[in-house]
């Protein structure tokens, strides 16, 4: 059994909601604007504004070869984690893509143009090496994962506002392959990102639309975001795929930990737009054995023995029984409910992945 | 609303009102994106407004042109890097003329319309949808567009201009509508005639002794940006009018003997 990928991302206005509760003990179908129907008074929905930077840049190796490098996450100290593949492009599935050429700490990796547009006319092609530092945008390579050739620590050689100037000029969002169309940068923003933390969509909050926040608002449904660096939903790797979710780092508001306290003393229930703030709250909670605000980071890996402690309930996409994701979901709802739902989903025509349907698990 | 440490991106700020107003707001501690498409020029500007200031307060310059539509998430999120932080306001300042001189509509040419909606309403418009989601979630924001009487007056030869600015008066008015239940605010502003190179290229021939300054202008209008919530949420204020709030008049303050 298998379900069918969304392969242009799905109209917002016509995204289906798949409603996994206790009562009643099968799956509902609906649509996501019927959201405001599935929650009471006083619920809080909490919100990852973390907005996706354009993490994927072209880059070459000293030696000329072309590389891709996916930027999954900074460091507090600067450097980024990144993912390094071979020539390609986003057409080809990201398992299908070449490793790069062999790289090692102090390399060198070059970003942006060789040619300005006067060379371009006289087809002159600077070397790297040779370029003008105005035009010079490089990082180097500190280390490189003992898991795989393709994930390393980098950092660019410039200020962080530097940096950021070039990243916004060079990178592109990272593609998808199932794909029809090329994404723009703007195509995969929620409603509501802020901060650039994301290198991947946080997509389950991709169908809020401002005609549902209101009226969520309306029927008295608070709401409250905190910030999650979502990493990259697929290396390439199996050995590296194996080790994700990687550590990821996360902000939690004074105002959202409030928020939560309220709702939970009120017997309301807390529930997680996307996993990743199923993550960042339940690995804060596991951290300090509750909650604090402000910068944390986690490696939480939720299954069916995960004991929720924040979290009553979770949006998320549509996936397959084979992916991790399904495996996250039973520490929502029993391994046969979810089993029971994925049949409904296919029935129903639901499309899964990133840019697919989405599914409300309540456990209460 | 306390300025200090908010952060304000401002469109149109290194010259005449938006530089007055990026002056006007660092000096009341506010973190500030200041956008202008020429790089060389917004970068003095920015550099010099950081002189002697906390190290703490960012004031940062992205050039940009807000024209168009790739600029705008590139714009918004590298602010908020910058930033490290959500923008609580946005100050919609920059505006195009279109050609100069100014003519008749019958002899302006429709793509020069075209162009001064793309500067003066779409860029503003684009800037406030990639801003505003966050706001609603946050229930907290402002957004500020600069209007002016040529919004409200059928003035010869400025056509495209005056279109541009009546359409963002009444898109702010139904921002507010729509957006009523979040409490992020909007407000437009006509900020009166003033000494600037925009009413130089409009008007050559204006006594400048006539006009108002930008920088006393924008000294105003940070009045009105730090007491928004006193007006009526989606209006349009006429800034020579408007007058501070007495502060005894306020309810949480002292009352003042007579």
């Amino acid at each position: 059994m298998s379900l069918q990928t969304a392969t242009r991302p799905r109209d917002r206005h016509e995204q289906k909601l798949l409603v996994i509760r206790r009562r009643p003990r099968v799956p509902e179908n609906a649509t996501f604007s019927d959201l405001p129907h599935f929650l009471n008074q006083g619920d809080l929905l909490i919100f990852n504004d973390a907005a996706t930077y354009p993490a994927s840049l072209k880059a070459r190796t000293q030696g000329g070869q072309s590389i891709e490098v996916r930027l999954v996450a900074k460091n507090e100290d600067g450097s980024w984690q990144a993912l390094v593949l071979g020539e390609g492009d986003w057409r080809i599935r990201t398992e299908d893509r070449p490793a790069p050429p062999r790289l090692g700490p102090k390399d060198v990796l070059f970003f942006g143009n060789h040619q300005s547009s006067d060379e371009k006319q006289s087809g002159t092609i600077v070397p790297d090496f040779a370029l003008p530092d105005a035009r010079r945008f490089t990082a180097s390579i500190e280390a490189v994962s003992k898991f795989s050739n393709r994930f390393m620590t980098l950092r660019f050689e410039v200020s962080e506002q530097e940096m950021w100037k070039k990243i916004f000029e060079l990178g592109q969002p990272i593609q998808y392959s199932y794909l029809k169309e090329e994404l723009s940068l703007w195509s995969v923003q929620t409603l509501y990102s802020s901060l650039p933390w994301a290198s991947e969509m946080p997509s389950a909050g991709r169908p809020f639309t401002a005609e549902l926040l209101i009226k969520l608002a309306r029927k008295g449904i608070e709401f409250a975001t905190l910030t999650h660096a979502t990493g990259i939903s697929s290396t390439g790797d199996e050995a590296l795929d194996e080790k994700l979710p990687l550590n990821e780092r996360f902000f939690i508001p004074a105002k959202t930990i409030e928020a939560i306290g309220k709702a939970k003393n009120e017997g309301k229930r807390v529930v997680a737009v996307g996993t990743s703030v199923v993550r960042a709250l339940e690995g804060c909670y596991a951290n300090h054995g509750a909650l604090h605000e402000g910068m944390g980071s986690t490696g939480i890996i939720l299954s069916a023995t995960t004991k929720l402690c924040v979290v009553s309930g979770v949006i998320s996409g549509i996936h397959d029984q084979s992916e991790s994701h399904f495996r996250l979901l039973e520490a929502f709802a029993p391994r046969e409910a979810l089993i029971q739902a994925a049949q409904f989903a296919q029935k129903y025509g639901y499309l899964q992945h990133e840019f697919g349907d989405s599914c409300l698990v309540l456990r209460s | 609303m306390d300025l200090h440490n908010k952060n304000i991106l401002i469109t149109g700020a290194s010259q005449g009102l938006g530089l007055g107003l990026a002056m006007a707001l660092a000096d009341k501690g506010a973190n500030l994106i200041l956008v202008a498409r020429g790089e060389a020029k917004l970068n003095r500007v920015a550099e010099k407004l950081r002189l002697g200031r906390p190290s703490h307060q960012f004031i940062y310059g992205i050039s940009a042109d807000i024209s168009k539509k790739e600029a705008i998430y590139r714009l918004v999120i590298r602010a908020t890097a910058l930033l490290k932080a959500p923008l609580d306001i946005l100050i919609n300042n920059a505006s195009t003329l279109g050609t100069t001189p100014l003519r008749l509509l019958l002899d302006t040419g429709c793509e020069d319309l075209e162009q001064v909606l793309q500067t003066n309403l779409i860029g503003p418009h684009r800037l406030t949808k990639a801003i505003v989601g966050n706001m609603v979630l946050r229930k907290e924001g402002l957004i500020v567009n600069i209007s002016s009487d040529a919004a409200i007056e059928a003035y010869p030869t400025w056509g495209s201009y005056s279109a541009s600015k009546a359409a963002n008066d009444h898109l702010t008015r139904i921002w507010a509508a729509e957006l009523e239940p979040t409490r992020v605010r909007f407000l437009s502003v006509d900020p009166g005639e003033m000494n600037t190179q925009m009413h130089a290229d409009a008007v050559p021939d204006a006594d400048p002794q006539s006009l108002a300054d930008p920088g006393q202008v924008a000294l105003k209008l940070v009045h009105l940006i730090a007491n928004a919530e006193t007006e009526k949420n989606g209006s349009r204020v006429i800034l020579s009018k408007w007058e501070v709030p007495n502060v005894a008049s306020n309810r949480n303050a002292p009352a003042r003997s007579a």
